[in-house]
């Protein structure tokens, strides 16, 4: 345990005042008024609990108590409120937890819940580790940060102004839940209902603040003590980090963060323990490796399974090892896009053949063995029967029952309890010797999986081709004058706007290139998550592209604000196809479905009528802007243009007209 | 449009053969053969092929599936190949394409030209304010490319006209279906027109931005 650091700021130079000298000030002040203009003794009872000694012996003595103690308080001078200094607030004390913690930034709208744990943030804390970023709105801190670990590989923490603050967080705290990203949170809140002001403060408290998030979170606490809170932020901590990985809320009490340090209170702060992955049993991944070898038509699904480059290697080396086709499913970059053994675009061929199936990490395993058609919900094997499952996996460990984000049950063969990354050396050396006498089955395989691979690049690119002059601008175009004027730089894809073309046509090699997805399918993620890479990615040099889809933006266009008041390298491309496609298709069906002409869909799903100038919103909020460009001719020097500004440290957005999908 | 197509069909029937098909007519298998469309995939002699990028169709010339198989394929396929419900084939009709493709072993013999794909005239320009308002573009885009996630690719290499009306009015899995009470027949055919209207990309070999990425 480490001893507290000593409150050092600000107390010797002024009348200090602890708190329960000033409460007592007022007592003061409101009995006398009660004195003098005769308002009810109540009112000052209000105002300040009574001592235990004034309610002891009868009312008569109390009483005659009280009169005595009022005359001497009347005689005694009552110190101004303003010259009333709490030099050593328990928020001081929380910045040296948080600061233990190695955080570098802090993002949050401000609220007043936790005035006074941002003001010792950054007077006390010097606003440096954590540095604070500031948001227009809650959602966008949580996807910030969510976007931030992805990038950078730790996390950063958040702050939200109690109800009203968690209610806006919800969503973007789903989506974190749902990708198995950290989010180190924290809320103010004040739960003494005597303390509270009339009023606003009411509305901004409540009982179990976190009750709200708890079906997706890891993990919450409302501590009453600051030693209370050191050991649950702490714990929070380790909780979040620790796979499965997941957003974890400490409520920070208004009452603790503005009260005096107790000086005589043993506060130490607990050192953050080493972070465990679990490494899945070496026996079962031994029989994993018998199965796989064993296999004729085995293939490799990974989702959420590499952590960094380090974990990407490791599948490559298994891959190239056993020459067992990888199709990437995209939770993380996983695999080099262009290695002959991602045949990520053969998925349902590759599972129709299978016999033997290694899922790493993969959130529903049932989803790609099934489908269930829409809008007949009408089902479908598409995996062999008799397929066997290997699935290294961490979700026996998430006890959640509310949300559904766990997909269907799929029952497995072989199942793995452990981290996939950490469990990949030991299954790559089970399987070196397990493949010892298949090395003509793996050159054959190998063979086969190049000649596949090639064919289906060609196809890939002839379908490139199509529209490839269109106005708008198709999808694949896009992604094809992008990636020309940003392949020789430092880059990470923070959102490709759910199409395929960008890993189609690109060239991803490092773990840090790709981010995934928002994990919730939740709408708001794609502008907040990128800005909050780009700010991780700035410290490296790298610039941050992002496929912004319209509808995404209109949820949160501050995040463009954060990004230009923070100085953010974030080069957003907008894919604007002026609808929620998505949505409209499902008007057709159901329109379809019912009987009816599917030409309505449009009602109620169409971004038109006003056209959104996009580019005028992003001007307006301090970030240089380009567009609308719908004439594919126009679109890589307008794309160069905006690098150049990126390049400079600032952040871009161009406005593209683009194809439905 | 079942009407159509089948008088279509007969009178070029009567043309070839000069009577009505009897159950398991060769002759008349040949025929439906390229008036269902099914040579935009699988090759003018049934060899197979791959018209359509990542859309692979097997050959059918010598065909050893069993006759149920190959009706229940058609009728509930797997993969990307369109359904073709009773409406636009019959049994019988399947029959007659079964006996086709099994007669001729790996070698069909060349068609007649008289045989070549229906397809009613229809108005590209109306067919490409019908495209928007009905909603075609939604999943396969303002100019036919498509999207893996969404719809496939119209253009280049439409589906012959027999196999397109086929989708579009009883289509399979995600697609609305469009009756002719909200989509005419003429309707129809000036979306068909449109489609085939819309230009051909350009060669992948003059496009640097995909040749040299």
């Amino acid at each position: 345990m480490r001893k507290p650091k000593a409150p050092t700021r600000g107390g010797s130079e002024a009348r200090s005042l602890d708190r329960r000298t000033f409460i007592k000030g007022a007592a003061v002040a409101v009995t006398a008024a009660a004195v003098t203009s005769r308002i009810a003794p109540g009112a000052a009872a209000q105002a300040s609990p009574p001592d235990t000694a004034d309610l002891v012996g009868t009312s008569t003595q109390r009483a005659a108590r009280a009169a005595v103690n009022r005359s001497k308080l009347l005689a005694a001078p009552a110190p101004p409120l303003s010259a009333m200094v709490i030099p050593h607030p328990g928020s001081d004390f929380m910045v040296d937890v948080i600061k233990s913690l190695n955080i570098d930034y802090l993002a949050a709208n401000p609220g007043s819940s936790f005035r006074s744990l941002q003001e010792s943030l950054i007077n006390y804390g010097g606003n440096s580790k954590p540095e604070f970023i500031t948001c227009n709105h809650e959602e966008i801190s949580v996807a910030f940060a969510h976007g931030y670990y992805k990038a950078a590989g730790k996390p950063i923490a958040i702050l939200a102004h109690s109800t009203v603050g968690l209610q806006h967080a919800a969503m973007a705290v789903y989506n974190a839940w749902s990708d198995r990203v950290p989010v180190i949170m924290m809320a103010g809140n004040l739960v003494d209902a005597a303390y509270r002001r009339p009023g606003v403060e009411w509305f901004h408290s409540a009982q179990d603040p976190a009750a709200m998030l708890r079906d997706f979170t890891k993990w919450d606490d409302q501590p009453a003590s600051l030693q209370h809170f050191a050991e649950s932020l702490v714990r929070a901590y380790e909780f979040s980090m620790t796979p499965p990985m997941g957003p974890s809320l400490i409520v920070a009490d208004a009452k603790l963060q503005e009260s005096p340090v107790d000086p005589a209170g043993l506060l130490g702060i607990p050192k953050v323990g080493p972070i465990f992955f679990p490494q899945g049993d070496e026996g079962s991944l031994r029989e994993a490796a018998a199965m796989l070898a064993a296999a004729r038509h085995p293939v490799i699904l990974a989702d959420r399974a590499a952590r960094t480059q380090q974990g990407m290697q490791l599948l490559v080396q298994l891959a190239e090892l056993t020459a067992i086709p990888v199709v990437d499913l995209g939770g993380r970059m996983n695999f080099p896009n262009r290695h002959y053994a991602n045949l990520s675009g053969m998925k349902r061929r590759l599972i129709r053949e299978a016999d033997v199936i290694l899922a790493l990490e993969v959130s529903d395993l049932w989803g790609q063995l099934n489908t269930v058609g829409d809008p007949y919900h009408n089902y479908r094997r598409l995996a062999p029967t008799d397929v066997k499952l290997i699935h290294i996996n961490m979700a026996a460990a998430y006890m959640k029952s509310n949300y559904q984000d766990f997909e269907r049950y799929q029952a497995v063969d072989l199942d793995i309890i452990g981290d996939v990354q950490t469990s990949l050396p030991p299954l790559i050396e089970s399987c070196r010797r397990a493949f010892h006498n298949k090395q003509a089955v793996v050159a054959q395989r190998t063979q086969a999986l190049k000649a596949m691979g090639q064919k289906a690049l060609r196809q890939t690119l002839t379908t490139a081709t199509y529209a490839w002059n269109a106005s708008p601008i198709s999808t694949a175009r896009l992604a094809a004058e992008t990636w020309n004027v940003i392949k020789d730089e430092n880059w990470c894809l923070a959102a490709n706007g759910q199409t395929i073309w960008p890993h189609a046509l690109w060239n991803f090699t490092e773990y840090q290139q790709y981010l995934g997805g928002p994990g919730g399918y939740g709408v708001g993620y794609a502008i907040s998550a990128s800005a909050g890479a780009a700010l991780a990615n700035k410290a490296s040099d790298r610039i941050t592209v992002s496929f912004q889809p319209d509808g995404d933006l209109m949820y949160s266009p501050g995040a463009l604000w954060t990004a230009a008041h923070h100085r953010l390298p974030l080069m957003t491309i907008m894919f604007n196809n002026r609808a929620y496609h998505q949505e409209m298709m499902h008007l057709q069906n159901m329109a379809s479905l019912h009987g009816r002409s599917p030409d309505r869909a449009y009602i109620g799903t169409a971004i038109t009528d006003p056209d959104i100038d996009f580019a005028k919103l992003a001007s307006g909020l301090g970030v240089w802007s380009s567009g609308p460009v719908s004439d594919p001719a126009q679109l890589g020097q307008t794309l160069r243009a905006a690098l150049n500004i990126v390049k400079g440290g600032h952040p871009a957005l161009v406005d593209v007209i683009c194809q439905p999908r | 449009m079942k009407t159509a197509i089948a008088t279509l069909v007969l009178g070029l029937l009567v043309a070839v053969n000069g009577h009505a098909a009897d159950t398991g007519s060769a002759a008349h298998g040949q025929i439906l053969f390229n008036t269902l469309g099914c040579t935009a995939c699988h090759g003018a002699q049934g060899e197979g092929g791959n018209a359509r990028p990542g859309v692979p169709a097997p050959k059918l010339a010598g065909i050893t599936l069993g006759l149920s198989d190959f009706i229940r394929q058609i009728r509930r396929p797997r993969g990307a190949m369109p359904a073709f419900p009773a409406a636009f084939a019959s049994d019988r009709d399947l029959s007659d394409l079964y006996a086709y493709l099994t007669s001729v072993g790996g070698k069909p013999a060349a068609l007649p030209m008289s045989a070549a794909p229906l397809a009613p005239s229809g108005s590209a320009a109306r067919g490409k304010l019908l495209f928007i308002k009905v909603g075609c573009y939604e999943c396969h885009d303002y100019a036919g490319e498509g999207s893996v996630f969404t719809g496939p690719s119209l253009s280049p290499n439409p589906l012959p006209y027999p196999a397109f009306a086929a989708q579009v009015r009883l289509p399979r899995q995600y697609m609305p279906k469009y009756p002719v009470k909200y989509l005419s027949e003429q309707q129809l055919a000036d979306i068909y027109a449109y489609v085939r209207s819309l230009p051909p990309p350009p060669a992948l070999k003059n496009l640097p931005l995909l040749t040299n990425r």
